[in-house]
């Protein structure tokens, strides 16, 4: 027996071959994939590639759309009232007319300036004209950070949260927390989309993503973008008039945000490989350490990572976090519950993740991984907490790269751009 | 330049004259072929990792009243390592039959190296209704790597699944194969072929089997060895 492959619609119920062919080119209705290269003829037919991992789609496989439509109540409401600052009450006006207006719409907001929030009213508006409302975020931690946000907030609604091994898979709702890569089952469905953190991996340049969303929407539907650091494309969209958009310089508890100072250590790497840790930056680790301050060390790889740890073990009460580690969600866990006073991490830790009063430090900041949108989010974890608005980041590095260089600028603008609003306190 | 099939990262050989006439096409990079563990200095019939010339089970074999009038010599390339269960993996149950194409290149060294001579080929068939779930029948797909002729001789008749038994249960023999009426094979050199050898039993019900058609000669060649 072949299995269907099963998308859930909201048109009309219907059973398509998943790869078909026209003007003589191969084109996979599951993915959206048009590249010949990555189609290949096996013994019953021709197959795709690109979208293998979500099963296999291919010639003599059928695309099962089915239709399914979910309940609504009468009216919905927030459990309690969500205080927004002045900026983040025109923002959501704003997404609430372009749901209206049923345009696309960019929200360029500066970390830690509350973008969930901003969202609510829309959410809250479209779920009152009973359509359904799908958040979608390249990562699963955030899903799974959002989820028990959302159900506490929106109690009466269903809430279905999507991602690699969930439970909720294919199941009802009207409000769907989700990963990208779990749009894929769906097909015209979506009334609004909003989709966080454009420009994280691996949304970012991945046409396979970006089909989804646009074959998970219905047509014309609305799709709200978030991002603090929005990529070249996205500036040109943005500058040439093709996407509109509204910018958010400050923080929700207005304050700026805290500049990062440079500081040049001499072969950080060489030190390190002889177990030995640049005098600067012991210094300032054991000044956070007497200020008893938590501290997030970025590192640009895991290598690095378990060489600095050997270190400072002795020392200090660190721990090394990267993404293939099993344990993880407990060490930041610990971290957070001020366990642990230092946490060593590549930059699985760069988004989505609130620690109140933290410094930041990066250490070999010249490497290329840490490109000008990776520093500007890595800033931006450092005085999220509104009591705790000043904290100390410093990038340790070998030399002054355009990287920095250009992430000290975009913060320095944003800052500025701010104070000429009378954003800031 | 071409990408590794495997992990999909840039295959790190530099361009020269080869890639002009089609020669030094890599289709692994480097940092796969290492992971990949090649046989050697095993059980001088079959291939498995011991210090004795021949290991237990394929004394088994020879003892076995049903195989114990021929002898099959099995070659296989690498050891069914973690990265070896992944491919396999891969290309059997995800169904990514370009995978295979990543063993070309070995296998015409093997060719090469063995100086093969008017061999036919005989894949190892998988049930019909594993074709229709999978798509392709892996063991053809190696087979036709060789630029040998193939035999499809072979009709799998049961459909249980091997791996899902203990090992006595698969050392016995059931009937899991068919030869098609109306093939001569009388007098011909014959070679198995399949992706994973195990303890064997696949390959010596199909031996029983071909020995049965008076065949002159018996190999096999599998890709893995576990």
């Amino acid at each position: 027996m072949i299995k269907l492959l099963i998308e859930y619609t909201k048109d009309v119920e219907s059973k398509v071959i998943s790869v078909d062919k026209k003007n003589n080119r191969y084109y996979c209705r599951r993915c959206g994939n048009h590249n010949q290269k990555s189609f290949f003829k096996d013994q019953l037919g021709t197959y795709c590639r690109n979208c293998l991992v979500f099963g296999k789609s291919s010639t003599y496989q059928k695309i099962w759309r089915k239709k399914i439509s979910s309940e609504f109540i009468e009216e919905y409401c927030l459990k309690k009232v969500i205080f927004l600052s002045d900026i983040q009450k025109i923002a959501s006006k704003r997404c609430v007319e372009a749901y209206k207006l049923s345009e696309d719409l960019l929200i360029y907001a500066v970390c830690g300036a509350g973008k969930t929030e901003i969202v609510y009213e829309v959410i809250l508006k479209a779920l009152n004209d009973n359509k359904v409302i799908c958040f979608a975020t390249p990562r699963k931690d955030v899903v799974l950070e959002l989820t028990p946000r959302f159900k506490r907030d929106f109690y009466q609604v269903k809430i279905v949260s999507l991602y690699g091994d969930s439970p909720d898979k294919g199941k009802l709702g009207n409000l769907y927390i989700s990963t990208t890569h779990q749009l894929i089952n769906y097909y015209h469905y979506f009334d609004l989309i909003i989709i966080d953190e454009v420009d994280a991996f691996p949304y970012y340049n991945n046409k396979m993503l970006e089909g989804f969303v646009k074959k998970a929407k219905k047509d014309n539907a609305p799709v709200i973008l978030l991002t603090a650091t929005p990529t070249k494309k996205i500036k040109y969209l943005m500058s040439s008039g093709k996407l509109a958009y509204f910018i958010i310089p400050s923080r929700y508890h207005r304050y700026p945000i805290p500049l990062p100072t440079v500081k040049l250590t001499n072969n950080t790497l060489q030190k390190l490989n002889k177990n030995h840790c640049p005098r600067k930056i012991k210094r300032w680790l054991v000044l956070r350490k007497k200020n008893k301050k938590r501290v997030f060390i970025f590192v640009p790889s895991i290598n690095c990572g378990k060489l600095l740890e050997n270190i400072l073990k002795k020392e200090f009460n660190c721990r090394f976090v990267y993404a293939q580690m099993k344990g993880r969600k407990k060490i930041v866990k610990l971290f957070r519950e001020n366990k642990i006073q230092f946490i060593i991490t590549t930059t699985v830790l760069e988004r989505g993740v609130t620690v109140s009063n933290v410094d930041v430090c990066i250490i070999k900041c010249d490497d290329v991984i840490f490109d000008d949108r990776a520093i500007v989010q890595i800033v931006g974890r450092a005085g999220r907490d509104k009591y705790y608005p000043n904290s100390n980041v410093v990038l340790f590095s070998d030399y002054n790269t355009l990287a920095i260089k250009a992430a000290i600028k975009q913060i320095k603008r944003m800052n500025n751009i701010a104070k000429e609003k009378n954003l800031l306190r | 330049m071409e990408k590794c099939l495997l992990c999909g990262q840039h295959t790190n050989n530099l361009f020269n004259y080869c890639h002009i006439f089609g020669l030094g096409n890599k289709l692994l990079c480097e940092k796969c072929l290492i992971l990949l563990e090649r046989v050697n200095n095993g059980c001088v019939k079959c291939g498995k990792k011991t210090k004795d010339i021949i290991c237990s089970d394929c004394l088994y074999w020879r003892n076995y009243n049903l195989t114990k009038l021929f002898e099959i010599v099995n070659y296989s390339l690498f050891y069914y390592n973690d990265f070896g269960k992944e491919i396999l993996r891969r290309i059997k149950f995800s169904g990514d039959l370009k995978l295979i194409y990543a063993f070309k290149n070995e296998i015409r060294l093997f060719i090469k190296k063995y100086r093969f001579k008017d061999i036919t080929l005989v894949p190892v068939p998988i049930h019909n209704e594993r074709l229709e779930e999978r798509g392709f029948n892996q063991s053809l797909y190696i087979a036709k790597l060789f630029n040998l002729p193939i035999l499809d001789v072979l009709v799998k008749v049961n459909n249980e699944k091997q791996s899902k038994k203990i090992k006595a249960m698969r050392m016995e023999f059931n009937n899991l194969f068919d030869i098609k009426p109306g093939v001569n094979i009388e007098n011909k050199r014959v070679m198995i072929v399949d992706d994973i050898y195990t303890t064997g039993s696949t390959v010596h019900q199909i031996g029983r089997l071909l020995y049965e058609k008076k065949v002159k000669e018996i190999l096999s060649f599998t890709l893995f060895r576990s």
